[in-house]
């Protein structure tokens, strides 16, 4: 229950965040708005409140100094510069670091001290006195500012870290069952050589003896050799009289000194909290500082971190999970794996409805028929309602892209508008973290290697500023991410060349490639067209990588490019994983499935157009050269004497990969559900598992990457 | 091992097996199999036993017999092996039954590896070979 408070504590922090990071670049742009800066300023607020509430005092430090320049600027004593722009980012990626701080140990060891000091002395170009008023009262807080922030708080008998909302819970509790709190702090001795394992093996006895709510600094951040002798201190309950401890502790092997104190009535308060003062800003709008259930535990508390809420209306953030409720993904799939099941056995009553109806005339049959497409109707829009709670809006990965485009252009001195559409585009919550990666380093590889530099786009006669647009949108149920952008282009004679030259392909294969093929070489291993390495877009590892994950989502990916226009990169995902729709094709008498999103098209073709070139038997396309396989050979399935005069084929594609496959016979596209073969079975080249027909009869379903692996090979 | 356990005492071709019937999840007649392309041999396919997709292997085919074609007899004995379950074709599934003496099985049994059986139960018919399941899923 108590992880819970620092779970909704990282939600709002991941909320506010983002939202910083979006309003910082909007007051980049848009200096003098007047929302802006209010959204920025309660944004800091909020954070300065939870943190306090949360006990984490450094980010309470900064977000409170980020909350008063702000202020200024509000009042309209302080204009925006792009100074100030950059130190708000700064303050910014500290917070972030310190989000990243907290979920990985629960304590911020991130050092603000630095940043802080550069908030305070821009201010202070004209603030001086506010300033000194400000550190003075830091100071009196007790926040030593000029001192290295870690873990473990400074001395032994003074200084004791700070208690974060969830340990003083616990405490509170243990206090009611008649335990004594105490501190516990001890010297290491200046000799003991294993600092680290000794504060082990320390914290451990403390453990048998009673409970350790906290210990500082935590052993596992003690490097093994440190030079001064430590400190450590522990926040202990048991039932013990101090002095005994005291002695108790003093024989541990490698103490040099242990001391016992008494836990200060007010340390469990929530007096960090009263740091906040609404009195220092009575203008500002007031909302509720946090949403963290009252504390039970402590009626006496006081509630001086809750400012008179309800006078102002809440943020739109605050009001938005009111009405949300937080459900493990576990959960979800469990419930995606029933529907799963409710699918199949949908279709096959519709079958047995279908055969019984051709049978018998009787009303019977006929009812049995409207039931079973009532059935269907209710399990369809079940299945919907299931994949949409699966589904968030790509918002949540596209947000992040502006302030890393903001950055990269101004690291490669290019100058672009950022242009994104579609940010309300839903998918599968796994899609979306799946998809991040591959995304980012598109439009890395964009902005570095795509749009030129202003002077070269002035000389080509385009205007200075580049423009990068990323578009989201659904169609035909799958997911759409198009990356485009207006710059140079992907010169098809280049690739070749390039690939020539870093022995990817012979000179013979480079001719023989049409300039669509010549581009989709991007995707290879060990394929960089960048003239000069950068940072930026890394060694050539990345393209290929983008290549592989796409596949590996059964997406598909593929390119356009105009030389001197623009290069635009469309991505086709699935909406998810679990339930596709699957082609169903027959071929030497057994059913296959195919699945639907990576089918780019199906053909009939005349028998003799599936020409061979080189021993390779290929179909020409509009334009392109696809590979032809045909499926029974590759699975042993008998051929069919007597050729056809047509033969159907389906295109296939995966990532820029094409082939065309010939089938016998094509039967229609049905939603399936893909379930494993099992461990028994394990993985089986080239098929992606099976499924359940209408009919009650399994299928397998082709795994179109792992086809393309094969022909690779051969 | 003790002498009381329950088996399941079935057939292929002349011969009798048995296995113990805390591994049989069930057994079930005869029922269409979908060839997986590219799996194992000795996989004869899978099978949709309601809703869960399981692989089928032939006894037959284990024990290097011709392949038959399947009469009213043939069944499936689908056992438990690890989390999932196993089909097993038969040519028939005879009787539960129990074996007063089961002995250890010599270097081979009816031409077959001695390793792929547990023991030799001792009926009233004639011997019966006692399946080491593990064995007998588990070849490669």
């Amino acid at each position: 229950m108590l992880s819970e408070y620092k779970e909704i504590f990282l939600e709002e922090l991941d909320e506010q965040l983002q939202l910083m990071d979006e309003v910082i670049m909007e007051l980049e742009r848009n200096s003098g708005s007047v929302e802006v800066i209010q959204s920025l300023f309660r944004a800091a607020h909020t954070l300065k409140g939870s943190s306090a509430a949360m006990g984490f005092e450094e980010m309470k430090r900064l977000t409170h100094r980020m909350e008063h320049l702000l202020d200024l600027v509000r009042s309209k004593e302080r204009t925006v510069t792009p100074e100030m722009i950059d130190l708000l980012f700064r303050a910014l990626d500290h917070l972030k670091l310190m989000k990243g701080d907290i979920l990985a140990r629960d304590c911020i060891t991130v050092d603000v001290t630095d940043c802080v000091r550069a908030l305070e002395r821009y201010e202070s170009g004209e603030e001086d006195e506010r300033a000194a008023h400000r550190s003075a009262h830091d100071a009196v807080a007790g926040l030593p500012l000029h001192e290295p922030r870690t873990c473990a708080a400074g001395d032994a008998g003074s200084a004791r870290p700070e208690l974060s909302l969830s340990v003083r819970l616990h405490a509170s509790g243990l206090l009611e069952q008649g335990q004594r709190l105490m501190w516990v702090s001890m010297r290491l001795a200046p000799d003991c050589f294993i600092q680290g394992a000794r504060a082990y093996v320390i914290q451990t006895m403390l453990a048998e003896w009673g409970e350790v709510l906290l210990a500082s600094p935590d052993y596992e951040s003690i490097g093994e050799s440190a030079d001064a002798a430590l400190e450590l201190t522990y926040l202990y309950a048991g039932m013990q009289e101090p002095e005994s401890l005291e002695t108790q502790a003093a024989g541990l092997a490698d103490v040099a000194w242990a001391g016992v104190f008494p836990v200060l009535p007010e340390e469990l308060n929530m007096d960090a909290s009263q740091a906040v003062d609404p009195r220092r800003h009575p203008s500002e709008p007031q909302q509720p500082e946090t949403q963290y259930p009252q504390r039970p535990l402590q009626p006496s508390a006081a509630p001086s971190s809750q400012p008179a809420a309800g006078t102002g209306s809440p943020s739109p953030a605050v009001k938005a999970k009111a009405q949300t409720i937080r459900v493990s993904v576990e959960r979800l799939d469990d419930l995606m794996n029933l529907v799963g099941e409710l699918v199949i056995e949908q279709t096959r009553i519709q079958q047995v409805a279908r055969t019984q109806r051709r049978r018998f005339q009787d009303d019977s049959v006929g009812e049995l028929g409207h039931i079973a497409d009532h059935f269907s109707r209710i399990v369809g829009d079940l299945q919907e309602s299931v994949m949409k709670a699966r589904m968030l809006p790509i918002e949540q990965l596209m947000g992040r892209f502006p302030r890393m485009i903001r950055d990269l252009s101004r690291d490669l001195g290019k100058e672009l508008e950022l242009v994104m559409e579609g940010q309300d585009t839903e998918l599968d919550r796994t899609l979306i973290e799946e998809i991040a990666d591959p995304l980012i380093h598109l439009i890395r590889n964009a902005v570095d290697h795509g749009l030129e530099l202003p002077e070269v786009r002035e000389r080509a006669g385009k205007p200075r500023q580049g423009l990068l647009r990323i578009r989201a949108a659904h169609e035909d149920n799958q997911v759409v991410i198009y990356v485009e952008d207006d710059g140079a282009g992907i010169d098809p004679d280049r690739m070749r060349t390039s690939a020539v030259k870093k022995g990817i392909i012979s000179q013979e294969d480079a001719d023989a490639l049409g300039d669509r093929e010549a581009i989709d070489l991007i995707f290879r291993p060990g394929f960089s067209t960048a003239q000069q390495v950068s940072d930026v877009s890394g060694r050539g590892v990345g393209m290929d990588i983008v290549g592989s994950h796409i596949e590996r989502l059964n997406g598909m990916i593929d390119i356009e490019s105009v030389l001197g226009r623009g290069t635009t990169f469309k991505i086709k995902l699935p909406l998810t994983l679990a339930i596709i729709i699957g082609l169903q094709v027959k071929c030497g008498g057994q059913t296959l499935i195919i699945p639907m999103n990576n089918i780019a098209e199906i053909v009939r073709v005349p028998a003799d157009e599936i020409k061979s070139v080189r021993g390779q038997p290929v179909v020409l396309i509009r334009d392109q050269i696809i590979p032809v396989a045909d499926i029974r050979d590759r699975f042993g399935v008998p051929q069919r004497n007597g050729g056809a005069k047509h033969i159907p084929l389906v295109i296939i594609g995966s990532a820029e990969k094409r082939l065309a496959l010939t089938v016998d016979e094509l039967i229609g596209n049905q939603e399936i559900v893909i379930k494993s073969l099992g461990a028994y079975i394990g993985k089986v080249e080239g098929i992606a598992g099976a499924t359940i027909l209408g009919d009650g009869s399994v299928a397998p379903i082709l795994e179109i990457s792992s086809l393309f692996g094969r022909t690779a090979t051969r | 091992m003790t002498a009381q356990e329950q088996y399941v005492e079935f057939g292929i071709d002349r011969e009798q097996y048995a296995i113990r019937i805390q591994d049989i999840h069930e057994i079930i007649k005869m029922q269409e199999i979908t060839h997986i392309p590219g799996v194992m041999p000795y996989v004869k396919g899978v099978i949709n036993l309601r809703g869960k997709i399981v692989p089928v292997l032939s006894l037959r085919d284990l024990f290097g017999m011709e392949e038959q074609t399947h009469t009213k007899q043939t069944r499936i004995v689908v056992v438990n092996h690890a989390d999932d379950a196993v089909g097993i074709v038969v040519d028939r599934v005879s009787k539960v039954t129990t074996f007063n003496d089961i002995q250890a099985p010599q270097g081979r049994f009816g031409g077959l590896d001695g390793r792929l059986f547990t023991g030799i139960g001792i009926a009233a018919g004639g011997l019966v070979g006692i399946l080491q399941l593990e064995e007998v899923l588990l070849r490669d």
